[in-house]
């Protein structure tokens, strides 16, 4: 288990996830981790919050407030409301074949593990980043202590997405996955270069013609008080902008 | 903001809306002029210089801070410096086109194309690093590693030699020469030895140099020097808790503690060791695999740091099973709860023995 001294800032958020949701909190670093940090958050069955991140990440504080205020949205809705999202298998298989159609030198099993790949990444895109920009939102608003991590973060996330329009796999990935990708790396730059008042983050979007899309995404962040906004909600929004509201399949959380 | 952007893009994708209707042709002068200036005008507010270049049907943007533009070798030190080698390429590939004997960044292009992977290409940039600067030791040693990594032993001892002809106390080129000799069809231990132990004495916060030492020891004569290779291992553990290395070292501790181990019980099954995997089966019987997740996770981390256990006076305590445990205990545990998840997994310490013994002697509840 991990002995970080955090920030207050983020020991209180912490503090509030085990108060609010009644499990414990355990931190993990993991130096096999391909990502800065990852959540798992507990449930009945697994009665512990899990958040793993890799001990060099930077702006670590940052990084396990966002995690941790990711559960702390799920547990300030009643039980009744709590749903996680999950993917519905037809649309996997349908991308999975696309995938097929568009390499035909890959055999079926790599075209199946690019093709899953490929769905899982944007599902996952689509279930963190429009409530990701709630959470960082709320952390500008309520942790002025995180703010300089939060501005390395936010910047360093925009100039790795950037790559995303190098147009490499243009001809090799389904259409509906390079372009639901592009649309929120360009919401999520959009957002940043408001939050941040750093302008230069969102040109590379606005050169490729992504403005009229990411501030489209945005528009149901903004549309409503902060405080208001259901996550199933905003996430199905920004699922029928994209083509893809029929992948999700809502169930109860256990 | 004063970091470096860099990035790329298609010329077909750029928005045609954002140009004069006269100059949509994609990849004529006129979409090219006036594509450069859009990007111009959108960065003309930061203080810094835009670079436009078009290249087989991309658009290359690179926006450098002036503080960059003053001082362009403290930017990409900073860069590399934090590990940021994606972004320091493409500068390093710039300040090389300006001058192509430019020495530093040779060695700094070919240091992070060898740490990337892109060993031919890194190993060429190397070669050229020691043309401009034949007497510089260092860029030897560089040349010597990414040959290393192309498992071309006879290049990487040929630069590594030099390095050391050059500057005898290269602490680098000395630890690479150790690994060398182990990596060498013929193993050379004791040449191995010699130079490993002259890198640790130089590099006195240096994990990797104690890891491969201690490693070497362990090769050479495991009884024999247990004691000193053991010594080694927690070293690197102090020095980088975190790091890959502190695995490999986890993994010579466990080496070291299972010779103990079987010493202690002289070959025979431990009854300690049974005795605590019987209660670990009794334990997590009936437990699901999410409820049993978490408890071998708490322990499989506290196992991280190395579990002392031929020592039975020190007590470990667990948040998600109340109790003092040994670490000889939780190791128990641990080999059990892992055996429960999935029969195929492993705890990596070797009590199949015990465990075998105590499948034997346990009775499940139903």
């Amino acid at each position: 288990m991990s002995q970080h001294n955090f920030l207050p800032e983020t020991e209180n958020l912490l503090k509030r996830l085990t108060e609010q949701s009644g499990y414990p909190v355990s931190l993990v670093d993991e130096p096999s981790l391909k990502i800065p940090a990852t959540g798992s958050i507990g449930t009945t069955d697994r009665p512990i919050h899990i958040i793993r991140f890799h001990p060099d990440a930077r702006s670590l504080d940052y990084l396990i407030a966002v995690q941790t205020s990711y559960a702390l949205r799920l547990f300030s809705i009643p039980p009744e409301r709590r749903f996680q999202l999950s993917a519905r298998t037809d649309s996997r298989e349908q991308i999975v074949a696309e995938v097929g159609r568009l390499n035909p030198r890959f055999d079926a099993g790599m075209a199946r593990t690019l093709g899953e790949q490929l769905f899982d990444g944007l599902m996952l895109q689509a279930r963190s980043c429009p409530t990701g920009i709630v959470v960082d939102l709320c952390l500008y608003r309520d942790c002025p202590g995180l703010r300089a991590q939060q501005r390395d973060s936010l910047t360093a996330q925009c100039q790795q997405n950037v790559n995303c329009l190098s147009g490499k796999y243009d001809h090799d990935f389904p259409k509906l996955i390079v372009n639901g990708n592009r649309a929120m790396n360009a919401a999520h730059a959009f957002f940043a270069a408001d939050l941040l008042q750093l302008p230069h983050l969102a040109v590379p979007y606005r050169a490729v013609g992504l403005e009229k899309t990411a501030l489209a995404l945005l528009e149901a962040v903004t549309s409503k008080p902060l405080d208001s906004i259901d996550d199933r909600e905003l996430i199905t929004a920004w699922g029928a902008q994209l083509g893809i509201e029929d992948w999700f399949a809502w169930l109860p959380c256990g | 903001m004063s970091e470096p952007i860099h990035y790329q893009i298609d010329e077909t994708a750029f928005d045609p809306e954002q140009l004069p209707a006269d100059a949509r042709t994609v990849g004529s002068a006129s979409f090219r002029s006036h594509v450069k200036a859009f990007f111009e005008r959108q960065y003309g507010g930061m203080p810094g210089e835009t670079t436009v270049s078009f290249e087989n049907g991309k658009i290359n943007v690179t926006w450098m801070p002036r503080e960059a533009d003053e001082n362009p070798a403290a930017v990409i030190m900073r860069l590399l410096e934090t590990g940021r080698y994606s972004e320091a390429a493409p500068l390093l590939e710039t300040a090389i086109q300006a001058n192509p004997r430019d020495h530093q960044s040779l060695y700094n292009l070919g240091m992070v194309y060898s740490d990337m992977g892109r060993l031919p290409e890194a190993m060429g940039l190397l070669r050229r690093a020691t043309e401009v600067e034949p007497e510089n030791a260092n860029a030897w040693v560089a040349l010597g590693i990414a040959a290393l990594r192309s498992k071309d032993n006879d290049a990487a001892r040929a630069a590594l030699e030099h390095a050391i002809s050059i500057d005898g106390d290269n602490a680098f080129a000395l630890r690479s020469l150790g690994t060398l000799c182990l990596m060498d069809k013929d193993k050379d231990i004791d040449r191995a030895l010699q130079f490993l132990r002259r890198a640790v004495a130089l590099l006195r916060t240096d994990p990797v140099s104690r890891l491969t030492l201690a490693q070497a020891l362990i090769e050479q004569n495991p009884e024999q020097n247990a004691a000193e290779a053991e010594a080694l291992f927690r070293a690197v553990l102090a020095m980088s808790p975190n790091a890959e290395v502190a695995k490999k070292a986890e993994a010579g501790l466990t080496v070291i503690a299972q010779a103990k181990f079987r010493g202690e019980a002289d070959g025979d099954i431990r009854q300690d060791a049974t005795q605590y995997c019987l209660d670990a089966l009794d334990r997590f019987e009936g437990m699901d695999r999410d409820t049993l997740l978490p408890i071998v996770m708490e322990m499989a981390t506290l196992g991280e740091g190395g579990l002392p256990v031929n020592d039975p006076s020190k007590k470990f305590e667990l948040r998600l099973l109340p109790g003092e445990y040994t670490a000889l205990h939780i190791v128990c545990m641990l080999h059990v709860g892992l055996k429960c998840i999935d029969p195929d997994l492993d705890s990596g310490f070797d009590i199949s023995r015990e465990y075998a013994a105590a499948l034997a002697l346990h009775t499940p509840r139903n």
